[in-house]
């Protein structure tokens, strides 16, 4: 009893230990972050809307997963942040969509992907539509991160089609 | 003193070339193909486990007497996950282009098998201060492959060297050495350059027994797989004279 006392003991007060650490370097570590990610976030919404000067958030509340977050362009175009899962979690995408309905640029944010087949599978949708979209071929032995992507971008594009339509 | 000074010394070369853990004890290969098709990233995931090798064994050697035999693989794992974890955030708060590039493979490091390997094998038994110099060698002897094969890798593959185009040479470059089986093609000839700089010795036989091997604590062999590795290295080195 004592033997197996001392062995939780000793695993607790170490996963304590390493817990107050990591909680001390997220507390000096997270703001920075913080204004990195929100830095980098706004020059996506450019990145993939360069027609556009200014955006405004908007409410995501009519719109499903895996939209996270939308912005309304002066232009009349949007911009969809979109999190999904490939391969891996937290597969995050960015994708402009003109005022016509088609893809203006889609980017990877952030990803958890192995082979990194996510960073310029996004060109493959420039100027197309919902049924072009479709029609875009996945890589073969990357599958599931080129599906997912695909799927995001048509999300964002049924997005942009109920906020066009259904705006009160 | 002096062979106190020698015998430090050779815990710091050990992990350089005689037992360099990428091309001589063959650990470590997940980020030694995915991380070397460029130099900067090679660097920067080089000096990242360096820096998980010494902290965890200054660590693990500091709590050696403490940690129970019944829990100390995930007491090692724990604190190997935790400075994982706060390289991590270091790394995304100051070096955030580093951490994209890099990507999974950061949080990966925990599961390197380097780590754990020199955690059980040497700082579990070995004082703070020759647990520190071990994680340094051996992190210092895996940045120096990794960033060896990723030069090659860049060089040929994408006429570039940290990310910075060679303009002479960007006509010539052969995409093959920065896909797969060119990393493994550079991989393995990085081995046999080493072998041979070595001139093929092998280690010595008393690192065959079970105290030399990185799985030790997870094996019941009872030793068989040991045995039957030296008898076949006694008969290579028989037929070699």
């Amino acid at each position: 009893m004592k033997k197996h006392l001392k062995s939780v003991v000793s695993l607790f007060a170490i996963c304590a230990a390493v817990a107050i650490l990591l909680a001390i370097t997220n507390y000096f570590t997270a703001p920075i972050i913080a204004d990195y990610e929100n830095k980098k976030a706004n020059a996506a919404l450019l990145e993939v809307l360069p027609d556009a000067k200014s955006f405004e958030k908007v409410d995501i509340n009519e719109l499903s997963e895996p939209v996270t977050e939308a912005y309304k362009a002066d232009n009349g175009g949007y911009v969809f942040k979109l999190v999904t899962v490939g391969y891996g979690p937290d597969f995050v995408i960015m994708c402009g969509v003109n005022p016509d309905g088609t893809v203006s640029k889609a980017i990877c944010l952030s990803s958890n992907e192995t082979l990194e087949k996510e960073k310029n599978y996004g060109e493959s949708f420039a100027g197309l539509d919902a049924s072009g979209v479709n029609s875009v071929d996945t890589i073969g032995g990357a599958t599931k991160t080129t599906s997912a992507y695909r799927d995001a971008v048509k999300a964002a594009l049924d997005s942009f089609a109920k906020l066009k339509g259904g705006v009160k | 003193m002096s062979n106190k000074n020698s015998g430090s010394l050779s815990v710091l070369l050990n992990g350089i070339i005689k037992e360099n853990p990428v091309l001589v004890l063959i650990l470590g290969t997940c980020p030694t193909l995915a991380m070397t098709k460029n130099a900067s990233t090679a660097l920067g995931m080089g000096l990242s486990v360096l820096v998980v090798l010494l902290c965890s064994n200054v660590a693990i050697s500091l709590l050696r007497k403490l940690i129970p035999e019944t829990v100390r693989i995930p007491c090692y794992i724990v604190i190997i996950a935790g400075f994982v974890t706060i390289v991590e955030m270091i790394i995304h708060a100051f070096l955030p282009d580093l951490y994209s590039t890099m990507g999974v493979f950061l949080k990966l490091i925990t599961v390197n098998c380097i780590i754990l390997g020199r955690a059980e094998m040497f700082a579990s038994k070995s004082s703070v201060g020759r647990s520190a110099l071990d994680g340094i060698g051996m992190g210092a002897g895996f940045t120096l492959a990794i960033f060896s094969i990723s030069v090659v890798r860049e060089v040929l593959g994408a006429a570039s060297f940290m990310g910075n185009e060679i303009p002479f040479l960007s006509e010539y470059a052969i995409k093959f050495f920065v896909e797969a089986p060119g990393g493994m093609l550079v991989y393995g000839l990085a081995i046999a350059a080493i072998y041979k700089l070595t001139n093929g010795k092998f280690p010595k036989k008393k690192s065959f027994s079970c105290e030399g091997c990185p799985s030790a604590s997870l094996c019941h062999m009872g030793g068989e797989c040991c045995e039957s590795e030296a008898n076949a290295v006694k008969e290579e080195n028989t037929d070699a004279c």
